[in-house]
């Protein structure tokens, strides 16, 4: 079927991958679109995760793809909400540099 | 001893003014609740004459009260102490609760009709008194306050009811001594009044845990034995003057060279002696004299300052089964009753001197009982006969006196004179009273006085009955002082030329307690009370003791005479120059004021105060702010964590999740 053989392994460290990148990314970028960004990747390797696994257990089946749909829509929300709170923010502060956003400092 | 008193558990079968006799002190109750939570807050212009009202239906319940009371047990045989209307009120223990309700005896029965028509009397003369005073209704209002708590303090079957109503008389005394609060001078008296009797009421309550313990702890036994008769409670006074309770405790080791009985008692005399203004806490009585003048004649004259008298008359088989307690009433009461006649006789505001005089009257009568003994206790007769016809001649003194400050807008006895012609019906009350206190046969103090004299002489006690003689000729002196600078010469001021009579309702009370004054002396008050009977009947006149009291008063009067009609300011100089320096101090109370303020100043403020002071703020103060600042320091440090940088919570999230990660894995993944 294939020249290289995938199994569940492969997957998995694909998701550890996604999931570090996004991960890194949150850490380390200074633009709040960047950080949006990340959030996304992660997002999407939790999703590879679900169809891998699902489809794992249960093979032949869609369950796996459907939940991966509702992920995508639930990403799709998230990002609605985020770019609500980030557009009147960008009109503000321009920079969109996250460290700049200490207004809550204790 | 042969009247102990006994329970009669006949309840049921008693006439309804016995039965209902709660019902007494409740009225005044009712009236203080109506007329304050009610009546005062609608501004209804009726208030006085309702406050009025319910005094005098207790007045008619108590006078239906004694005629059953002595319709059962006629005059002169034995009578018992009935206990009616009694419920459960603080079980604390099992075998240890105090009840309330009313104590019937000829005591008790004295005592409630005293104040029952006192006080109907001076409410009436309130209306009058008080009529353009625009805090009237909270006047009477406490008036009602005042009436209930005295009333539950004369019928309490046991000594805790009686301490509850000992410290409602004081608070409704305090009340009304401050009734004119703007007075910088009425606060401070106040004030003086509620602490020097708290202070005092220490050792009342020392003495009523002390008693109540023992009562407590001797009681089982009691019963066991049968000695006492059963449905008794720890504190009732039925137990405290049985004298199996005196043979128990009497037989306990004694403390400090007291006996057990001798020891609470005379903690009770302590708080007797501060409610009934005995030296030396006598202070507070004269001050008290900035509340309105009817207040005075009520509650500082005749009710509530003879509570103390009351207190030793309502336990006297118990002092006189300690005996030690009763010599220091008998000293204490010869001591305050020269002491404050000397005074009287010096002073120029007539609240004032009526005050000392007051305080002497009742130096009178805790020496009447002082010199009374179990096998001798005439004295406990002439006591309470004494505070009987005083309350009448008091009151009317002071009801008298507040007429004439009414007109003349002074109360300096140097601002009067020539009321004679001008208030006649005051005049003529006041003068029945003078003569009455003096002491001049056939009116009422001829006869109490008698009987306290020769209780005093036959009792065996000589000193006592020669400084009892003393203050005989002492008070007609300063009392026809008075009466003679008030009321005789010329007026000496403007508005003693322009005064004229108080109303109707004012010297209608005056002239009803002028006609008591006369008659109250004519009971055979041995008849009534008295704990050996045949022995202290009333066997008419005594020559022996009643030519040398009426010759005592008549100098008294003639001194008086001497020096204060027309003008004898020469002789008056005289006198005093003949005085000295003793004068000055005796016009100065003898700076017993001033040594209690040294002493409140120097002793009390420096030795206790500041150190408990310095103790508060430092210590307790100190470990309140400690919390607070530790609490302030944790949080300041934590703040730090919180540093708005979103990157910076991201982290601590992924550690904290990877903490909990790694332990749940450790946690399940361990097998």
């Amino acid at each position: 079927m294939s020249f290289f053989p995938v199994g569940i392994q492969h997957w998995l460290l694909l998701c550890l991958a996604l999931f570090s990148f996004g991960l890194y990314g949150l850490l380390t970028r200074r633009s709040a679109m960047g950080l949006l960004l990340a959030i996304e990747i992660m997002v999407n390797s939790a999703a590879v995760l679900v169809v891998a696994l699902i489809h794992l257990l249960h093979p032949g089946k869609l369950d796996g793809q459907l939940s991966a749909l509702f992920f995508i829509a639930l990403a799709a929300a998230e990002v609605v909400l985020a770019l609500g709170i980030y557009v009147p923010l960008a009109r503000s502060r321009p920079s969109g540099d996250v460290t700049q956003l200490n207004d809550l400092r204790g | 001893m042969t009247a102990a008193p006994e329970m009669l558990a006949q309840s049921g079968r008693l006439p309804f003014a016995l039965e209902a006799l709660w019902l007494v002190p409740l009225l005044p109750l009712a009236g203080f609740l109506l007329g304050g939570l009610v009546l005062r807050p609608l501004k209804l212009r009726w208030l006085p004459q309702v406050a009025a009202g319910f005094v005098l239906a207790s007045l008619l319940l108590s006078l239906a009260a004694v005629k059953a009371f002595f319709g059962l047990f006629p005059p002169g045989s034995e009578h018992p102490a009935l206990v009616t209307g009694a419920i459960d009120w603080l079980p604390v223990l099992p075998g240890l609760s105090f009840g309330l309700g009313t104590l019937i005896d000829p005591v008790s029965l004295l005592l409630l009709v005293v104040v029952c028509t006192v006080s109907f009397l001076v409410h009436l003369y309130s209306i009058g008194y008080m009529a353009d005073d625009p805090g009237k209704a909270r006047y009477f209002v406490f008036l009602n306050l005042f009436t209930f708590s005295m009333l539950g303090l004369v019928l309490a079957p046991n000594l805790l009811q009686l301490f509850v109503c000992w410290e409602l008389v004081g608070a409704s005394s305090f009340l009304l001594i401050g009734f004119y609060f703007d007075k910088p001078s009425a606060v401070s008296a106040s004030k003086k009044a509620f602490i020097v009797t708290r202070f005092a009421d220490l050792g009342l309550l020392l003495g009523l845990l002390s008693l109540a313990w023992l009562g407590f702890r001797l009681l089982p036994g009691l019963q066991a034995a049968g000695a006492v008769p059963p449905g008794l409670e720890a504190a009732d006074f039925a137990l405290l003057n049985h004298p199996a309770f005196h043979e128990a405790v009497l037989a306990l080791p004694p403390f400090v060279g007291l006996s057990l009985l001798s020891l609470p008692l005379l903690l009770l005399l302590m708080g007797a002696a501060g409610k009934s203004a005995m030296f030396p806490l006598h202070i507070w009585l004269p001050d008290a004299m900035e509340g309105p003048t009817p207040v005075s004649a009520l509650i500082h004259a005749a009710t509530m300052v003879v509570a103390g008298i009351y207190l030793v008359a309502r336990l006297f088989p118990a002092f006189a089964a300690a005996v030690t307690p009763l010599e220091v009433a008998a000293f204490l009461g010869a001591l305050t009753c020269l002491f404050a006649a000397v005074i009287a006789c010096s002073q120029d505001d007539i609240k004032r001197v009526l005050a000392f005089s007051t305080l002497s009257q009742l130096g009178y009568m805790l020496l009447a009982l002082g010199v009374a003994r179990a096998d001798h206790a005439l004295g406990h007769t002439a006591g309470l006969f004494h505070l009987f016809t005083h309350a009448f001649f008091k009151s009317l003194l002071f009801l008298g006196a507040g007429a004439v400050i009414h007109a003349v807008h002074s109360n300096d006895i140097w601002r009067m004179g020539g009321l004679r012609k001008k208030m006649p019906l005051t005049h003529i009350s006041f003068l029945v009273a003078v003569l009455a206190i003096a002491g001049l046969p056939p009116l009422a103090g001829f006869f109490s006085k008698d009987e306290i004299l020769r209780a005093a002489l036959e009792g065996g006690h000589t000193t006592v009955y020669g400084i009892a003689l003393a203050v005989a000729a002492l008070t007609p002196f300063y009392m026809a002082r008075i009466y003679l600078v008030a009321f005789g010469g010329t007026a000496r001021s403007e508005s003693a030329k322009q005064a004229h009579e108080a109303p109707a309702i004012m010297t209608i009370p005056l002239l009803l307690l002028a006609l008591l004054s006369v008659c109250a002396g004519w009971l055979p008050m041995a008849e009534y009370i008295g704990l050996d009977h045949g022995h202290a009947a009333h066997h008419g006149i005594h020559w022996n003791i009643a030519l040398p009291a009426t010759a005592a008063a008549l100098l008294g009067l003639a001194l008086a005479g001497w020096l204060y009609t027309g003008d004898r300011r020469a002789r008056r100089e005289a006198l005093a120059s003949l005085l000295g320096p003793l004068g000055g101090v005796i016009r100065n109370k003898f700076y017993i004021d001033e040594i209690w303020l040294f002493f409140a100043r120097r002793v009390i403020f420096r030795g206790i105060s500041a150190p408990i002071a310095w103790f508060d703020r430092t210590v307790v103060d100190g470990a309140v702010n400690a919390v607070g600042w530790l609490s302030r320091a944790l949080g300041a440090s934590l703040t730090l964590l919180q540093s708005g940088q979103l990157q910076g919570y991201a982290s601590w999230m992924l550690a904290g999740t990877m903490a909990l990660v790694l332990g749940l894995g450790m946690l399940l993944g361990g097998n």
